[in-house]
C-alpha cells in the first residue's frame, strides 16, 4: 500500500470532522427511544474514524447496553453525555 | 491487485466516501451502494472482484448478511463484512453466509487496505490451485475445483476461510502445520488477532463433525495442527 494514501484520507477526515460531530449531535438530540439503538450503532462505528474517539466509545457502550436484555438507566443522560463530547471545545473543532 | 473493482456497501455516506477515497487512492476502482437492494443491482451490473459489505444497512433495507447470502447463490466473489466493534464476531461467522473475512468499525484505513489485499491474494491463490482436483480422506471428500465438501456423502457448507483451512490440513493429512503456516496459507502476509484462527477452526470442526465426520484440526501441543488425530 502506498503512503500517498495517508494525506488524502487525513484530509478528508479533517474536512469532515466538525460536520460529522454536529450532525451526530443533532441526530442524537432528535432521535426517539425507538430510533436510538440503530443510531448509536451507526455512530459507534463512525465517530472514532473522524477523530471523536471518546464519543465513539460512549456510543458503543450505550449500543451494547441497549442490546442487552437488562434495563438501561438514564439513557437520556448518556445521550446528553455523547452530545457533550461531540460539541465540547477541542472535540468538534 | 490494483485496478480490482471493489463494491463498497455502506449506508453512512461519510464512511462510504472515506472508504472509497482510501481504496481509489490505493489503485482500486470502486462502485458504491447505500442499501442492500442497490448493492445487489450493482453487484450484478458491475461484477466486482470484491465486496466490502456493512452488515447493518439501516432499518429500511435487507441487511448485509442477506445481501451476502444472495450473492453466494451464484457467485464466489470475496465478501468482507464490516461490523461494529462489540458485535458478536463468533455469531457473525456462525451465520454461514459465506463471507470471507470481516473488519470491525471504526476501520483503520491501513488495516482496510491490508485485509482487502490479503483476501484478493487468497482468491488469486485459490484460482491457481484449481489444477489439483480432489482430496478424499477419512470420509471427508474435498473437491478443490468446485470448492465443495462432502462428509459421509452429505454436502457441507463452508465459508471460504473454513474451506481453505480444511484444504491446507487435508493436503498432507499426517503432517503437522504450525499456526503460522496455516495463517500464511489462508490469510497471507497479514493477519489479525491470534484467537481468530481458533474461532475458524472451531467452526470448521463443528461443520465436519455434524454429519458424522472425524474430529479434524487435531491440536498437537506446542506445534500446531494435523488433519486428524
Amino acid at each position: 500500500m502506498s503512503d500517498d494514501v495517508v494525506p488524502q484520507v487525513a484530509h478528508l477526515i479533517a474536512q469532515r470532522r466538525e460536520a460529522v460531530a454536529s450532525t451526530a449531535a443533532q441526530e442524537l438530540q432528535e432521535a426517539s427511544l425507538q430510533e436510538l439503538p440503530d443510531l448509536v450503532h451507526r455512530l459507534a462505528g463512525k465517530l472514532g474514524v473522524f477523530g471523536h474517539e471518546a464519543a465513539g466509545d460512549a456510543a458503543r457502550a450505550l449500543m451494547l447496553d441497549l442490546r442487552s436484555e437488562l434495563p438501561v438507566p438514564d439513557v437520556s443522560g448518556r445521550v446528553a453525555e455523547i452530545v457533550s463530547l461531540l460539541t465540547s471545545r477541542g472535540t468538534a473543532a | 491487485m490494483s485496478q480490482s473493482l471493489v463494491l463498497v456497501v455502506e449506508d453512512d455516506p461519510d464512511l462510504r466516501e472515506l472508504m472509497t477515497v482510501t481504496l481509489t487512492n490505493s489503485g482500486y476502482r470502486t462502485v458504491e451502494a447505500a442499501d442492500g437492494e442497490t448493492a445487489l443491482d450493482k453487484f450484478h451490473a458491475h461484477a466486482p472482484q470484491l465486496v466490502l459489505l456493512d452488515i447493518s444497512l439501516g432499518p429500511h433495507t435487507i441487511d448485509g448478511l442477506e445481501v451476502c447470502r444472495r450473492i453466494r447463490r451464484d457467485s464466489d466473489v470475496p465478501v468482507v463484512f464490516l461490523t461494529t466493534h462489540g458485535e458478536d464476531i463468533d455469531q457473525i461467522i456462525g451465520f454461514s453466509t459465506g463471507a470471507d473475512d470481516y473488519l470491525t468499525k471504526p476501520v483503520n484505513h491501513r488495516l482496510l487496505l491490508a485485509r482487502i489485499a490479503a483476501v484478493l491474494r487468497r482468491q488469486e491463490g485459490a484460482g491457481r490451485t484449481t489444477e489439483v482436483t480432489r482430496i478424499d480422506h477419512a470420509g471427508v471428500d474435498i473437491d478443490l475445483n468446485a470448492r465443495t465438501v462432502t462428509v459421509n456423502e452429505q454436502p457441507v457448507d463452508l465459508t471460504r476461510i473454513q474451506f481453505d483451512l480444511l484444504a491446507a490440513l487435508a493436503e498432507n493429512p499426517t503432517r503437522v502445520l504450525t499456526r503460522e503456516q496455516l495463517i500464511e496459507r489462508v490469510w497471507g502476509d497479514w493477519y489479525g488477532a491470534d484467537h481468530h484462527l481458533d474461532v475458524h477452526l472451531s467452526r470448521l470442526r463443528q461443520r465436519i463433525s455434524a454429519p458424522g465426520g472425524p474430529r479434524i484440526a487435531h491440536a498437537v501441543r506446542g506445534v500446531g495442527f494435523r488433519f486428524t488425530s
